[in-house]
């Protein structure tokens, strides 16, 4: 068992490596006049796994190719390229860390490159979905051990002796016999004639003989500029001439502009022109919503140049989406019959034939991503040519999307990464930079694109509204023999597909079709449910409210049985096994193949006794204090999370404690895990007590950290304790860990409630409800 | 060295005496910021919307419409074709 105890330790950012962005120019110049290890033209390789994932049906897949990703300078300075979006999970210090585990490389002496969006030479970049280490850890593996291997054939082609007789060794390729060693630096010429050796045929080092992978005593490389304000975001980026925009645009989704006033906005100091901004009518996947842009010498000119425009709008169809009326929509929903997505057994008889029904009902409202960086986006867009420079999680997508948006082929579209102020799915769409683009075009000059909060928070693909609906029948001994879960939320679909009123199978998969209980009745259904606003992906997406209603329901029947709550989950889960989904249609498995990633219970029970030992299920707590437990399996990691509550007699709430057991196989940087859980404890208790945008008119009713407050430092909880669970074996394949920390802290946090003060939080969020 | 330390408390007190002065002002304006160049007005004034008679929302009226331009169609049919092989 891997305990972190002292985040201090592993906290030092006495590693200052600085991180670049990737150029033509910068790797022609590494090629032509540091004779380093590259070449201009890369070359796919198909990798070869371990075990299978999903990577290879990404679009554009994985490329295997240390030319591609390794630079070697003659003074052994060693460039790895970070292909991925750095938005705070530490993946631009983890990939190329694993490059650098197997090249043997001195990370002291290892930079970083942020690559631009190009998919054909990178393989897939988009950062979402809890991927990257789960799709590359074999792959950056592979990488590295190439590059090791050309300058150990390098090393042996210049001392006349045979490969295998030589060694990378710490930045050194060594020669035992006689003593002889010569550093990366000086074998990165030869290295570079060298071919890439066979995928096949590489040795991987043993696990055993890491130096920094599982270690966790690497700080992020860009912890350094984070912290002292030196790091360059979306927003820091300025080019000569470069123009400031902002926005007005449609307040309800489906609406478009019919008139505009921009008189009073260009007596504004700064501004210089006001223009209509193209939209598309919705669905239109991640185009932009259309509006009048005020284009000024400054981002305040611009801001208060959009405050004076008078505009008219039409708001379309959804002129009436209130969430009051919806939320009763979605309730009446949820008590009828729906699509079924999963049956075994027969529910519906067994239910009849129950000692007892439990019934719950749990809604969770819209949320807002609200990254502390809102979008935004510079381009410069030349003749046929365009160059973004934008926040993004998917790089390579937003090429795809500028291209098409200006008619003009991929090749001539250059994305720049910038460092990501959070993303959470958000930054996935490429709306604000396909502005940016749009509007240098028109104008002629680079234009950056700024979206206010106001902007960021009332213009969102929001998280899904969803009831869940859960009746188990119990038969006289309090054993459940029947779970109906119907689940009624618009689907993300709906953003790019007109009509959509069902979820999407991987919508189901999170939480639903793939319930790992052992009840011999079982059924999910999914009624209709059409989206009224952009609905998009949100860290942990549909897991959030699937974990939040079936984690409390298992509190509340342990409630109804007199169980005890951890004891009542075990039993749920049921006996170790790998559960069968052959009665689903379509099992969608996070992309994984299921051979590799099953829904393993033993994995899941772990978690629950590592969390339930570990962290004090049981132990006494103070009055008003209470303990809470969920666990949820997602992204092919396990959680499970007991949260210590107290609630004072005027229903504050804190939480002292929070305690976290994860699986996620096998894992690359320890400190990082614990970082990413630390912030899915803050970001779950956030969206739990204050998360909820509303809707009236159509329009969105919160537009700042006023009325959609996240959580502030004083009311954080105030220890969370990580339980790294090591992998079975070596080859345990990787699991997600970005996004699996959410889901499962707002149940236990409802069930600590419950335990401290008998109230029973069906409805997020929790707002008001504990002073009552 | 002759410390003067009548004139060290005088200035102690007037500091106190601003420091308070200052704190009693900031608990006394309640009224809100007005819009600013960073914090836009929380409704602009000078948005309005015609008048509309859409229906209520339901849970199984779609409102959104088929995109009639061929390359949205196109991105709209990759993106889910996209999304239901990976998921995201």
């Amino acid at each position: 068992m891997n305990i972190l105890t002292n985040p201090n330790k592993l906290r030092g950012f006495e590693k200052h490596i600085k991180v670049e962005n990737v150029s033509r120019r910068s790797i022609l110049k590494s090629l032509g006049l540091a004779g380093g290890f590259v070449l201009a033209a890369p070359v796919m390789m198909r990798p070869s796994f371990a075990y299978e994932t999903g990577a290879g049906k990404m679009p554009h897949g994985v490329v295997v190719d240390p030319r591609v990703f390794v630079s070697i300078a003659p003074d052994g300075i060693v460039t790895i390229v970070a292909h991925r979006s750095e938005m705070g999970t530490g993946v631009r210090t983890s990939l190329p860390l694993i490059v650098a585990e197997e090249l043997e490389a001195d990370w002291s002496r290892v930079r970083i490159q942020q690559a631009h969006g190009d998919e054909v030479k990178f393989g897939n970049q988009d950062t979402d979905g809890s991927r990257s280490t789960r799709h590359y850890l074999i792959p950056m593996r592979q990488i590295g051990a190439s590059a090791r291997t050309m300058l150990e054939q390098a090393a042996a082609k210049r001392w006349g002796v045979p490969a295998s007789e030589v060694k990378a060794v710490h930045h050194e390729v060594v020669h035992s016999a006689s003593g002889r060693k010569l550093g990366f630096g000086e074998l990165a010429a030869d290295a570079a004639k060298q071919s890439v050796p066979s995928i096949e045929g590489l040795k991987l080092k043993n696990p055993k003989d890491f130096r920094y992978l599982g270690k966790g005593e690497i700080g992020i490389v860009d912890l350094h500029d984070i912290t002292t304000g030196a790091a360059h975001y979306g927003a820091d980026v300025r080019l000569p001439g470069m123009k400031y925009a902002v926005i007005a645009r449609p307040p309800v989704t489906g609406g478009k502009l019919v008139s505009f006033d921009g008189a009073e906005a260009m007596k504004v100091s700064g501004v210089e022109k006001v223009m209509e901004v193209k939209g598309w009518p919705w669905p239109s996947k991640f185009q932009p919503l259309g509006g009048v842009a005020v284009i000024a010498r400054n981002t305040g000119a611009a801001i208060k140049g959009c405050n004076a425009l008078k505009v008219t709008w039409d708001d379309g169809a959804n002129a009436k989406y209130d969430s009051v009326a919806y939320r009763a929509e979605l309730e009446a929903a949820a008590r009828k019959p729906g699509l079924v997505v999963r049956k075994e057994g027969d529910a519906e008889a067994a239910l009849k034939s129950a000692d007892k029904v439990i019934v719950g009902e749990y809604y969770l409202p819209h949320f807002a991503h609200a990254s502390m960086e809102p979008p935004v986006a510079v381009a410069n867009v030349k003749g046929d040519k365009a160059e973004v420079w934008a926040p993004v999680q998917s790089p390579g997508g937003t090429r795809e999307d500028v291209a098409k948006t200006l008619g003009i082929p991929e090749e001539n579209v250059t994305v720049n990464v910038t460092l990501l102020g959070g993303g959470f799915g958000r930054k996935s769409k490429c709306d604000f930079a396909l502005e940016a683009v749009l509007l240098s075009k028109e104008l002629g000059v680079p234009v950056k694109v700024q979206w206010t909060r106001e902007d960021d928070v009332r213009h969102d693909f929001l998280h899904t509204v969803s009831v869940e609906r859960i009746e188990a029948g119990l038969d006289k001994n309090g054993k459940v023999i029947a779970w109906r879960h119907r689940s009624v939320a618009p689907s993300i679909a709906s953003t790019f597909a007109a009509g959509t009123v069902h979820q999407a199978p991987f919508e189901l998969g999170m939480g639903l079709i793939d319930n790992p209980f052992e009840i011999a009745n079982m059924q999910c259904e999914n009624p209709e449910a059409a989206a009224h606003t952009r609905i998009g992906w949100f860290r942990s997406v549909s897991n959030i409210p699937r974990a939040f209603a079936v984690q409390s329901m298992v509190a509340e029947i342990a409630h109804a049985t007199n169980r005890d709550p951890k004891d009542m989950l075990l039993e749920l889960i049921g006996s170790p096994r790998i559960v069968n989904l052959s009665s689903v249609k379509d099992p969608w498995n996070y992309g994984e193949p299921y051979d590799s990633y099953p829904i393993d219970t033993a994995r899941l029970r772990k978690v629950v006794e590592v969390v339930a030992d570990k962290g004090g299920w049981g132990r006494s707590v103070p009055k008003g204090h209470g303990l809470g437990i969920a666990v949820h399996r997602s992204f092919v990691s396990y959680i499970a999370t007991i949260v210590e509550v107290a609630v004072d007699d005027k229903g504050k709430l804190t939480v002292p404690r929070v305690d976290t057991a994860i699986d996620c196989g096998t894992y690359v940087n320890p400190e990082r895990i614990q970082s990413q859980i630390e912030g899915a404890a803050i970001m779950g208790m956030s969206l739990a007590k204050y998360g909820e945008i509303t809707f009236k008119d159509g329009k969105v009713q919160q537009g700042n950290f006023d009325d959609y407050p996240v959580l502030r430092i004083d009311e954080s909880p105030g220890i969370t304790n990580v339980y790294i669970v090591p992998p079975a074996t070596p080859d345990t394949p990787p699991s997600g860990v970005g996004e699996p920390g959410v889901p499962p802290f707002a149940p236990a946090l409802i069930n600590a409630i419950f335990a401290a003060t008998g109230k029973r939080i069906r409805a997020m969020p929790i707002g008001k409800q504990l002073e009552a | 060295m002759k410390h003067n330390f009548p004139a060290l408390a005088v200035s102690l007190l007037a500091g106190a005496f601003l420091l308070s002065e200052q704190a009693a002002n900031a608990q006394t304006n309640t009224s809100p910021p007005p819009a600013t160049a960073t914090r836009p007005a929380k409704t602009p004034a000078e948005q309005n919307s015609l008048p509309n008679n859409a229906p209520p929302a339901t849970t199984n009226q779609t409102t959104g419409e088929a995109s009639r331009d061929p390359t949205i169609r196109k991105m709209n049919e990759d993106e889910k074709a996209k999304v239901d092989n990976k998921g995201k």
